[in-house]
């Protein structure tokens, strides 16, 4: 993410698009030139680089680039700093406070000349019993350009203007008041999604949708008022949302005209459009899978040689949330999904299955741990069955309940 | 039964209600289920006690503790005036008093009288660090700080506006009373949001200018409640504030910043009359911004005209009238402010003056200002970062090196000075580079304080 003012965007009627930078050789020489920059200057201070930076925009500036988009490779080529830390046997502020003192206190209070700070900086030398230069040094140092640079963290050209195109596309969000994505995403990367948003306090509507699954995203008070204060929060999930299998987005993004009228402008951007222009990966994937699942995933692979057993399978629409099943077990054409429920409440369970029951096109096997109390289950739609077990759960009860939908 | 509880500041209601629900009840699909701000906890409240509606609830969550007094506080007349008004309308309200005559007090005798969890919002760190400090003196109870890296989260709780914004549904059922310090910057689109996530019943505004130029203030009776006590500084003056005097200084451009200046002022005069675009408000300002986005040559005309702004604020003649100043002000507190960072830097460097900016490690910025309250520093340099409200006791000498021209700012730094000292007469210095665009500037900000002062 960039600081807003570096926001590149093109606007042609309602329409508001980032201009994100072509992976092509004008852009990849800019790229070039300050990646040597940044690589030249480990081992020298901040004001060297600023210094070197300053003289490249210029030169970039007649060469017709845009100096925002110069800043922006600026911003996240500095986040990719080491800075060298602080020798801090000398605590600058102490150094500077008796500096100021002593200046303070000096004739007739008022230090004008080079020959006066000199005096200064002797004096408070001697007192620390150090060298006046090295106080000079230290007296210093507070500031950021003096601040060494110890490392970079190097990478490609294209790569940082793929990064670029990114952080562009979420700086664009800041803005946004709501967003609809479109994704063919698996049950792992949803589940990810999922708790991505309710980490950030977001909220959404999901609708069976062209990719697979269309999510309305804002947060809990845009209900009562739509509002800028989600789209930070939103930004965090396109990382996730680029990678997914297949995506197109649609933000509302909230513009203040020169009148200081707020004008909504629609982005829309989708796979297919963007090929090349994102990072390929952007971090790691984490595995949210109990101990219990994973043995069961194990174990019913060997005992069954019908059935084909498929971890975190597409996640399905019910109403108008989201449910990610444990596994779908796949036989031929059919296909039956299986819950496992480890912990419960009898609440919990008695809601879920309430809300599962509008699950009608989809064939659900509910696996309920039964040492953890007892449950006295209504009867349920035929196209929900559920097994009881206790502590572990085997291959074969599973494999009874789905005689009944083989049969089916 | 109806339950309602707080979720991210917000209230949902559960249940079915039997009647038309009121205005501020809306249908949230998402959840199935009605939801309203956080602010409108007690309306709501209201509504289903007076039609009888059974409910149970879950809203407010406030953080234990309790509030010893450690010091007596001493009220002024007007503190205790200011203080009866906020009791008498609920405990909402906001007291407009000048600078520089203890709005923080009045603040202090709030917390005093509720006694329960309490938010102070401010703008700035440095009156995050003084709101601090001024707890810890008058009670013994757990303070915290929320802003600047610190995130404590106590029984009376120090926040800035930026913090606030961001951790608004975290924050929103743990107090009971809401301070906001410089409170016209509440109804601003984004800070505003602080006032409606919050299910605090009792709120207290302070501030010396609660007028905004966009005229957002109206909001403040919904997210603080009205103005209720309200003092101008001309009622004040010579009673409780010190008297003082603004005297202005008139500096040359060197020979060598002359031609430069002319130079970079036929530069974006040309780009002017070629583009037809006129100069005259700062919407056609605005405009020109837009365009340098774009457009190379509106780009260099701003800095053009960027840079020429800069060498008339900052013009190495106005160095030699800020050593005379200094001299004849020998041993007094003196605060001398600039507009740019890096100014403020170098006379920092040059003098040997401390310096605040908001650059200034943490650290050094609370040393400083200590040392300076102390007396053992007489004089500081600041860049915009103590524009606001920063309790400076007894500086009486104030020096303008530059300037934006804005009403509120040069009020407010006007105000630094107006704090009552003994014996002693306040003066405000303004150094203004003859010749440049500057001294209008200087002008519509002089005009525009004193018929605010007298109107």
């Amino acid at each position: 993410m960039l600081p807003s003012n570096l926001l590149r965007i093109k606007i042609k009627g309602n329409e508001i698009m980032p201009v994100f930078a072509e992976i092509n050789d004008e852009n990849l020489y800019l790229a070039d030139s300050l990646l040597e920059i940044y690589r030249s200057c480990v081992g020298k201070k901040i004001g060297d680089l600023e210094e070197a930076i300053k003289e490249e925009e210029l030169k970039a500036e007649d060469l017709g680039y845009d100096f925002k988009f110069f800043r922006g490779l600026k911003t996240l080529l500095d986040r990719r700093l080491v800075l060298e830390e602080f020798d801090d046997s000398i605590d600058p502020i102490r150094v500077r406070a008796l500096v100021f003192e002593l200046a303070n206190n000096y004739k007739d209070g008022l230090v004008i000349d080079e020959k006066d700070r000199a005096s200064i900086f002797d004096l408070a030398a001697q007192k620390l019993g150090i060298d006046s230069e090295r106080l000079k040094e230290i007296f210093l140092s507070v500031y950021e350009e003096e601040q060494k640079i110890k490392d970079f963290n190097d990478l490609r050209p294209e790569e940082l203007l793929r990064f670029y195109n990114l952080s562009l596309m979420q700086t664009l969000m800041f803005k946004c008041r709501k967003l609809y994505v479109d994704v063919q995403i698996s049950g792992g990367e949803m589940r990810r999604l999922l708790w991505l948003m309710k980490k950030l306090h977001l909220l959404y509507l999901a609708e069976q949708s062209y990719f697979g699954i269309n999510l309305a995203i804002d947060g809990p008070a845009s209900v009562i008022k739509q509002t800028e204060r989600y789209g930070t929060r939103m930004a965090h999930l396109l990382p996730l949302l680029i990678q997914t299998k297949n995506w197109h987005i649609r933000a509302y993004i909230s513009l203040k005209t020169k009148f200081k009228k707020i004008k909504v402008l629609r982005f829309e951007l989708s796979k297919n459009y963007s090929m090349g222009l994102f990072p390929s990966s952007v971090g790691e994937e984490i595995s949210y899978d109990s101990y219990v699942e994973e043995e069961f995933s194990k174990k019913f692979f060997t005992a069954s040689a019908a059935w084909q057993i498929v971890r975190e399978p597409e996640p399905l629409v019910v109403g108008r949330s989201i449910f990610i099943p444990d596994f779908a077990l796949i036989n031929g054409d059919k296909k039956v999904y299986l819950e496992i429920m480890g912990f419960w409440s009898e609440d919990y369970i008695k809601r879920k299955i309430e809300k599962l029951q509008a699950l009608k096109d989809a064939n659900l096997i509910l696996a309920i741990d039964s040492s953890l109390g007892k449950i006295n289950l209504e009867r349920t739609n035929g196209n929900i069955e559920i097994v009881l077990y206790e502590k572990k759960l085997s291959s074969a009860d599973i494999l009874r309940a789905l005689k009944k939908f083989e049969s089916s | 039964m109806i339950e309602i509880f707080y979720s991210g500041g917000t209230i949902i209601v559960r249940g079915g209600i039997p009647l038309t629900p009121p205005n501020f009840l809306i249908y949230d699909q998402r959840i199935e289920a009605y939801r309203c701000y956080a602010s409108q906890y007690y309306a709501l409240k209201k509504f289903l006690e007076t039609n009888k509606i059974p409910f149970t609830e879950n809203v407010l969550n406030p953080l234990e503790g309790n509030i010893i007094e450690r010091k007596k506080l001493e009220l002024k007349e007007y503190q205790y005036e200011a203080l009866d008004a906020w009791l008498l309308n609920e405990k909402r309200g906001v007291v407009v008093l000048p600078t520089g005559t203890g709005k923080t007090y009045v603040g202090i005798a709030a917390i005093a009288a509720n006694k329960g969890p309490t938010l102070i919002v401010v703008p700035t760190l440095e009156l995050m660090d003084q709101w601090y400090a001024k707890i810890k003196e008058y009670f013994n109870v757990a303070v915290g700080r929320f802003g600047g890296g610190l995130k404590e989260v106590e029984y009376i709780t120090v926040i800035t506006y930026d913090s606030a914004y961001i951790n608004a549904e975290f924050l929103g059922n743990k107090f009971l009373l809401l301070i906001f310090d410089e409170v016209h910057h509440l109804p601003s689109e984004g800070f505003r949001q602080i006032a409606l996530l919050s299910a605090a019943p009792f709120r207290l505004g302070l501030t010396a200018t609660p007028e905004r130029e966009d005229q957002m203030h109206n909001l403040l009776p919904t997210l603080v409640g009205d103005v209720i006590y309200r003092r101008s500084v001309v009622e004040m003056k010579g009673k409780y504030v010190a008297p003082f005097e603004v005297v202005r200084y008139y500096v040359d451009l060197t020979k060598d910043e002359a031609k430069r200046y002319e130079a970079l002022r036929r530069k974006f005069k040309s780009f002017f009359e070629e583009t037809g675009i006129k100069l005259d408000s700062l919407e056609d300002f605005y405009q020109m911004i837009i365009h340098s986005g774009r457009d190379k040559k509106a780009r260099e005309a701003l800095l053009a005209w960027n840079e020429a702004r800069k060498l008339a604020l900052n013009a190495s003649n106005k160095l030699l009238a800020l050593e005379r100043v200094l001299q004849e002000h020998k041993g007094e507190r003196i605060i001398i402010f600039t507009e740019f960072n890096s100014f403020a830097r170098m006379i920092s460097i040059k003098y040997l003056i401390p310096e605040i900016t908001y650059k200034t490690p943490e650290k050094e910025r609370i040393l400083t200002m200590d040392r300076f309250r102390k007396g053992i520093y007489k004089v500081i340099v600041t860049s915009k970062v103590l524009e606001e409200g920063i309790d400076v006791p007894s500086a009486n000498v104030g020096i303008i090196l530059s300037g934006s021209g804005s009403k509120r700012e040069f009020i407010q730094r006007l105000g630094r000075i107006l704090r009552p000292a003994k014996d002693k007469n306040a003066v405000l210095y303004e150094i203004v580079t003859r010749n440049t665009s500057e001294v209008n500037v200087s002008y519509r900000r002089r005009r525009q304080a004193l018929s605010d002062l007298f109107d």
